[in-house]
């Protein structure tokens, strides 16, 4: 069963080198833990055509959604800040970014952008558009200053969400049409589904990595800024 | 192809950012001080016939610098009117009139905003352009009432101008069987640039319908 194969330990072993000799490694091992961040950004470069292009589509369609927000019938105005006094405490803080982190992983990327690739591998791009033009539509509201603060965590959640939705693509066309995923490759559509599989985690290892600097990007500014 | 892959990020990014440093997407005007006036109410017993009606509910709000007027004229009530607007059902019929006028400055935005709490109504904003009078004023957009409890009417000055003036006809659709007070609240927001400022004056008249 091909459950069994991803969860017994000496396939994560082969999956993750840097698991070997334990948990405790992870910690330690720096060298291998690098090494495993490498083998997952080799893995992810495998793909880098349609990353470049999904990334212009992204970070583009952020471009063409603030244009088109500023364009838009409907003015936007702020509205005087009324001060509320509230401060946040570090443990708000840490709570509010593992909220983040959290639904950010799970629902956003996960579940919106992911799952739904496996379904059909096109609605990933369908949710990085929406996003992208609800991310350009916000930044159109924004003050300068806060649009410049909030673009590192625009950037670190986008590409994360590229991440997603190539995982989503890969998932989806790895049953659909395995020659496209897989090239010069002669595999069932199983197999290559659970090839597709390896491979997104792989990619996910990097896309929680950037949610979760994201996610510690964006407390920190609203630590900072307010 | 590393270098390709960071500017497909760098790229649009930089390209957001230059049109916002360069003023091609400028920032939302900031509204400095906002301002409501008391709300002014009107209500009536709910009639079970026709009836002229024929009232005037007017609230305004006078400074030196910006003068804000918002009339809105009760028309008349139709009960049980069988084609457009009410399809069987009550309805009240208004004309709401708003006129702006700055000393200095100038108006920015012109905003009637109606807002309801009831089901048993709704609220259909004439939009035909012979139903529609404006001077100085483009209408920017209509949000009917009829499938929500919001409704708004939003017009901007043609040119940067300093008086302007409205008219809309709007029907207050009533679909109870005369069993149920019914309410609506027509808010003129007025933002305007009195030369170093944005400000915002808000307007608001209450419209009540009560069960005889």
């Amino acid at each position: 069963m091909w459950h069994k194969h991803i969860i017994n330990y000496q396939s994560l072993q082969k999956l993750f080198p840097c698991l070997e000799g334990g948990m405790g490694m992870l910690a330690y091992n720096l060298v291998s833990f690098r090494r495993f961040l490498r083998s997952c950004l080799s893995v992810i470069l495998k793909r880098d055509s349609i990353l470049v292009v999904m990334n212009v589509f992204y970070f583009g369609s952020i471009v063409v959604g603030a244009l088109l927000a500023y364009e838009s019938s409907f003015p936007f105005y702020r509205e005087p800040v009324v001060e509320s006094g509230t401060i946040y405490e570090l443990g708000d803080s840490v709570w509010l970014g593992v909220n983040i982190f959290v639904s950010n992983l799970f629902l956003s990327a996960f579940f919106f952008t992911t799952l739904t690739g496996l379904v059909f591998f096109g609605l990933p791009l369908g949710f990085l558009f929406l996003r992208a033009m609800l991310w350009g539509t916000m930044l159109d509201q924004l003050s300068t200053s806060q649009f410049l603060v909030a673009l590192p965590t625009l950037v670190l959640e986008g590409e994360a969400y590229v991440f997603a939705s190539l995982c989503g693509i890969v998932l989806g066309l790895s049953w659909l049409k395995p020659t496209w995923v897989f090239e010069g490759e002669s595999l069932s559509r199983w197999n290559s589904l659970k090839m597709a599989l390896k491979e997104c985690l792989h990619v996910y290892v990097f896309a929680a990595l950037l949610l979760f600097v994201a996610a510690v990007v964006e407390v920190a500014t609203l630590f900072i800024f307010g | 192809m590393k270098a390709i892959f960071l500017f497909s990020i760098v790229v649009p990014i930089s390209l957001l950012v230059t049109f916002r440093l360069t003023g091609v997407l400028r920032e939302p005007p900031t509204i400095s001080q906002s301002i409501t006036v008391d709300i002014v109410s009107w209500n009536t017993s709910r009639p079970t016939k026709y009836v002229d009606l024929d009232e005037k509910v007017e609230n305004s709000y006078i400074d030196d610098i910006i003068s804000t007027n918002l009339t809105v004229s009760v028309v008349g009530y139709s009960e049980n009117q069988l084609g457009f607007p009410s399809w069987g059902g009550d309805f009240v019929k208004l004309d709401i009139i708003a006129t702006v006028d700055t000393s200095i400055g100038f108006i920015h935005l012109i905003n009637i905003r109606f807002s309801r709490t009831d089901v048993y109504a709704f609220l259909n904003i004439v939009d035909d352009p012979d139903a529609i009078e404006l001077e100085n004023l483009a209408k920017k957009q209509l949000k009917d009432g009829t499938w929500s409890n919001e409704g708004q009417f939003i017009a901007s000055p043609v040119n940067e101008t300093n008086w302007c003036s409205l008219r809309i006809a709007v029907f207050w659709v009533l679909f109870d069987e005369n069993d149920t007070n019914h309410l609506e609240t027509i808010m003129l927001e007025t933002t305007y640039f009195d030369g170093t400022a944005f400000r915002k004056i808000n307007v608001p008249t209450q419209l009540e319908v009560l069960v005889p």
